[in-house]
């Protein structure tokens, strides 16, 4: 199964808005989510600061900000 | 005595420092190219961005005018109109340098300071500055209105947009024709290779002149305000009307024809509050303030026309330098409660 990492930061409503848009698909797409707090490790601080959240598919990074629906689709269909 | 500006009420962090008679020593503008791909500025990514790059402008605006903190007399920000969250940034930060050495403080209105971009002085130009009193016309992104400026503290609103902005209509057109955002250059660059009277959108005078949109409703019609709502859905009904692959083939008479809807739109009430007034002179500042075809239409109106450069027409924290030269100026630590607004005037 394929893991969708999320990086994000407490407090940021973008991050919960996108976890909460994951959550959803979830079942019907078949990921595992995975929440990264950026500010627990200084490397990822320092490479995503501000442009949280960052959304990752087994470590390649899709999307910041918001997520797209319909790319994660494909790229999961992709991947079966 | 050297001011210290900040504006960052939309997608520009901006910092500038400008001298008590007006000329500019720095003016830094750093515009956020991260929105485009979202079609339209996302407001919380605006504020993000301005935390990330705000201190940074700073810093580089000092170089630029040669000084430091310390030759600084006046610290001075946009309190509003604008994007609450991405206000707050530059509002803060301001507060904080000014508080930092207890300098006064002057909170600026957005507005004002599109104003006061015509009272900087640009020597590289040749610019001595334009002063009251004066009709100005701010056509920008988020906002449209007439302004009668009698002093260089105040003005009086006497035409303002009942819906959208003009620079608003430019963008979404060009959204629409597929040109990308923000488009409104490019819709012009593609209008110039097109015919004006292809179509025919609401606000154009060959629309008004058939007793068209707006006619009906009277006070309207002969008023000083504008309305571009209409003129988005209408290129909207144009472009399913004419199918994708026509609709391809005549872009450039559509962008012809649309641009010189708003523009006839502008004009029109510019030369309607330029004789309702009385006033002689007129000045034109925000983003459309590029647009040629505006250009060259308010100079054809026998008006004498001050246009700032265009680093001064779009947003900038140098025209809230000038601003603050002429406003409120608070001490410290008077202003450290001050709060930014979002729409409509100052908090008292």
């Amino acid at each position: 199964m394929s893991t969708v990492t999320v990086y994000s930061k407490p407090d940021c409503h973008l991050c919960e808005q996108a976890m909460s848009e994951l959550r959803a698909l979830q079942a019907e797409l078949g990921f595992e989510l995975c929440e990264r707090d950026i500010t627990a490790d200084e490397r990822l601080l320092r490479a995503y600061f501000e442009r949280i959240p960052v959304i990752a598919l087994e470590g390649e990074e899709l999307f910041d900000y918001f997520v797209d629906e319909m790319v994660l689709r494909e790229r999961l269909e992709s991947r079966r | 005595m050297s001011i210290l500006a900040l504006e960052t009420s939309c997608d520009d962090t901006c910092a500038a420092v400008v001298e008590a008679d007006g000329s500019i020593s720095a003016n830094v503008i750093s515009s956020q190219d991260v929105h485009g791909r979202f079609g339209g500025v996302v407001p919380e990514v605006a504020s993000r961005h301005h935390l990330e790059r705000v201190n940074a402008i700073v810093d580089a605006a000092l170089r630029e005018a040669g000084t430091e903190l310390g030759g600084i007399a006046l610290v001075a920000a946009t309190q509003g109109p604008g994007l609450v969250g991405a206000l707050l940034v530059g509002l803060s930060t301001a507060k904080a340098l000014a508080a930092a050495r207890e300098l006064p403080f002057a909170p600026v209105d957005h507005l004002q300071g599109h104003v006061a971009a015509n009272f900087l002085r640009a020597a590289r130009n040749g610019d001595e500055g334009f002063e009251p009193p004066f009709l100005c016309l701010i056509a920008s992104g988020g906002h449209t209105l007439l302004a009668h400026v009698r002093s260089l503290d105040g003005f009086d609103v006497v035409g303002r947009t009942l819906d959208d902005a003009a620079g608003e209509a430019f963008d979404k057109g060009a959204r629409m024709l597929g040109l990308g955002y923000p488009g409104g250059a490019a819709l012009e660059r593609l209008a110039a290779g097109g015919d004006a009277d292809a179509f025919c959108f609401p606000g154009s005078r060959r629309e008004r002149a058939r007793g068209g949109w707006g006619s009906a409703r009277q006070s309207f019609a002969s008023g000083l305000d504008f309305s571009f709502a209409g003129i988005k859905t209408a290129l909207r009904y144009q472009l399913e009307e004419l199918g994708a692959a026509e609709a391809r083939g005549r872009a450039a008479d559509l962008a012809a024809s649309y641009q010189e809807a708003i523009v006839d739109s502008l004009v029109q009430r510019v030369e309607r509050a330029l004789e309702q007034t009385g006033l002689s002179r007129l000045a034109v500042g925000g983003g459309v303030a590029a647009n040629g075809e505006l250009r060259q239409r308010v100079r054809e109106l026998g008006a004498t026309v001050h246009i700032p450069a265009p680093a001064l027409c779009t947003d900038n924290a140098a025209m809230i330098a000038s601003a603050a030269r002429y406003g409120e100026q608070l001490a410290y630590p008077e202003y450290l409660t001050l709060d930014a607004y979002a729409t409509g005037e100052r908090a008292p």
